[in-house]
């Protein structure tokens, strides 16, 4: 009897769980793109509007961020191409951790100047079955706006960014020219890109 | 100034490009560098287009001298004792003596509309504007030179150039500036009148101080953050260069994948199978 009723008011809850997951599920993997780079920068302008700050803060929330909207391992074998395949199991995963430390520490300090910005959605188009670029300018008080393209994979289930270009210069072709000229002038060792990235990170703290 | 005969010639952009190209045509003899053996380096030493590498990293670094110890000083310098409205005025100003080299190339490259842009916002700032130091067309700028039109035309770009001073540029780019000196009437202006002699020198180092005043931190935080510089501001130029020649049309797919077809055993676990060649 117990068991029976516990059966009948138990169904409902698993099938209404179930609906949940797979309905958020769908959402994020065919989520308007627009809608998913508006609510990340959202959260970056009010980061940006926090002043007040400590420097280790910013660089941890800028870290949740960032893990948080980019595809970091997507980004990672992009970012090193050919080198990618050349690298053993130990390298990339090494690799992977010394870049996201590498881009947060970069990036973080130009983070604590807001100087009133706004940010607004142009368009999106789509790239291919999973990956489409949203459009979008950030206006100053003074100055012309700049062009931002982001451009975002759903492939994993979830929205994440692969790409951010500035003014039509991708960050990923940039950093991925660079990375080559390291590796090229240190006899094609991935292992010479990791050290120099290490240098720079803890240059940068 | 050792001769006088010589300040009516159309100087100065194109003296020094002349001894540039001179100085190019030089160390490109001893300072080339040798392509790698293995075909997949080669491949990629190809797609990277810097047969010069060697020279012009030198150049490069005597560059970065250049601007430590007197462009940046004097930019800094600029930025702090002129008042930011009057550095407004000179870059509106610059921008306007350089309508007639923009709508001539917006023609060359058949683009009407943006050649009618360019002739309204010269025309109204030049009357409106007092003489173009104020910006009142409320049309958007843009630019245009030569080199992009030859892009347009189909020219390719040529090796990866860096020039002493003038900094990072290519064949095709080079030949632009040069033809761009040739259509601006100022140069004209400057041939025919004596009063008017030293305008384009004076123009060239305004303008240079100019940008570089308006960059002072950009490049500061790309320098800080990069760990080939060298590499970097070559692939920097080089997109903002393709970015002006397709007018801020999005990057075709191929350019911002890599050349490399990722179709691998070892490469199991990507999706990307994109073999075309792209800016690096």
């Amino acid at each position: 009897m117990t068991g029976r009723i516990g059966k009948i008011v138990t169904a409902p809850v698993w099938c209404l769980a179930f609906l949940w997951a797979t309905a958020t599920y769908s959402s994020a993997a065919t989520q308007d793109p627009k809608a998913f780079i508006q609510s990340l920068g959202n959260e970056a302008l009010g980061l940006l509007q926090q002043q007040e700050l400590a420097p280790d803060q910013r660089v941890a929330e800028f870290r949740r961020l960032f893990v948080k909207g980019f595809d970091v391992d997507k980004i990672s074998r992009l970012v090193l191409g050919r080198y990618w395949r050349k690298a053993t199991a130990a390298e990339r995963e090494e690799f992977r951790s010394v870049f996201e430390d590498f881009v947060v520490k970069s990036y973080a300090d130009r983070l604590s100047n807001y100087s009133g910005e706004a940010f607004t959605i142009q368009s999106a188009t789509k790239r291919n079955e999973t990956e489409s670029v949203v459009q979008s300018t950030i206006v100053r008080p003074t100055g012309p706006p700049t062009r931002v393209d982001w451009r975002i994979d759903a492939a994993s289930g979830e929205q994440k960014i692969v790409d951010v270009a500035i003014e039509g210069v991708s960050m990923l072709v940039t950093q991925r020219s660079e990375f080559a000229s390291v590796i090229r002038s240190n006899g094609g060792k991935v292992s010479s890109l990791i050290v120099a990235l290490r240098k720079q990170v803890s240059r940068l703290n | 100034m050792s001769s006088v005969s010589l300040m009516r010639v159309p100087r100065p952009v194109i003296t020094v490009l002349r001894n540039s190209l001179a100085m190019v045509a030089i160390l490109a003899l001893t300072a080339c560098a040798t392509p790698p053996e293995d075909p997949e380096d080669r491949l990629a030493w190809i797609a990277t287009n810097d047969p010069l590498e060697p020279m012009n990293r030198d150049f490069f670094e005597f560059n970065r001298v250049f601007d430590a110890v007197l462009l940046r000083p004097i930019s800094e310098f600029y930025g702090a004792a002129v008042p930011g409205f009057a550095r407004d005025r000179v870059t509106n100003f610059l921008r306007n003596i350089r309508s007639p080299v923009i709508l001539a190339n917006d023609l060359l490259q058949g683009e009407l509309e943006r050649a009618n842009n360019t002739w309204a916002r010269f025309l109204v700032n030049s009357v409106f504007g007092v003489a173009g130091l104020f910006d009142v067309s409320r049309i958007p700028p843009h630019d245009e030179d030569f080199g992009q039109t030859l892009a347009v035309w189909g020219f390719s770009e040529g090796p990866y150039l860096v020039l002493p001073i003038l900094g990072p540029s290519s064949p095709r780019a080079l030949i632009g500036s040069g033809v761009d000196t040739l259509i601006d009437p100022i140069t004209w202006l400057a041939w025919t009148n004596d009063d008017f002699a030293q305008v384009p020198l004076g123009r060239t180092l305004l303008g240079g101080i100019d940008l570089r005043s308006r960059n002072i931190e950009t490049l500061k935080e790309i320098e800080r953050s990069s760990i080939d510089f060298y590499a970097t501001i070559r692939s920097l130029y080089r997109q903002r260069r393709n970015d002006e020649i397709r007018n801020g049309a999005p990057a075709p797919v191929a350019e911002t994948d890599d050349w490399i077809d990722f179709d691998d055993e070892d490469f199991d676990d990507d999706e990307e199978g994109t073999g075309d060649v792209s800016e690096d």
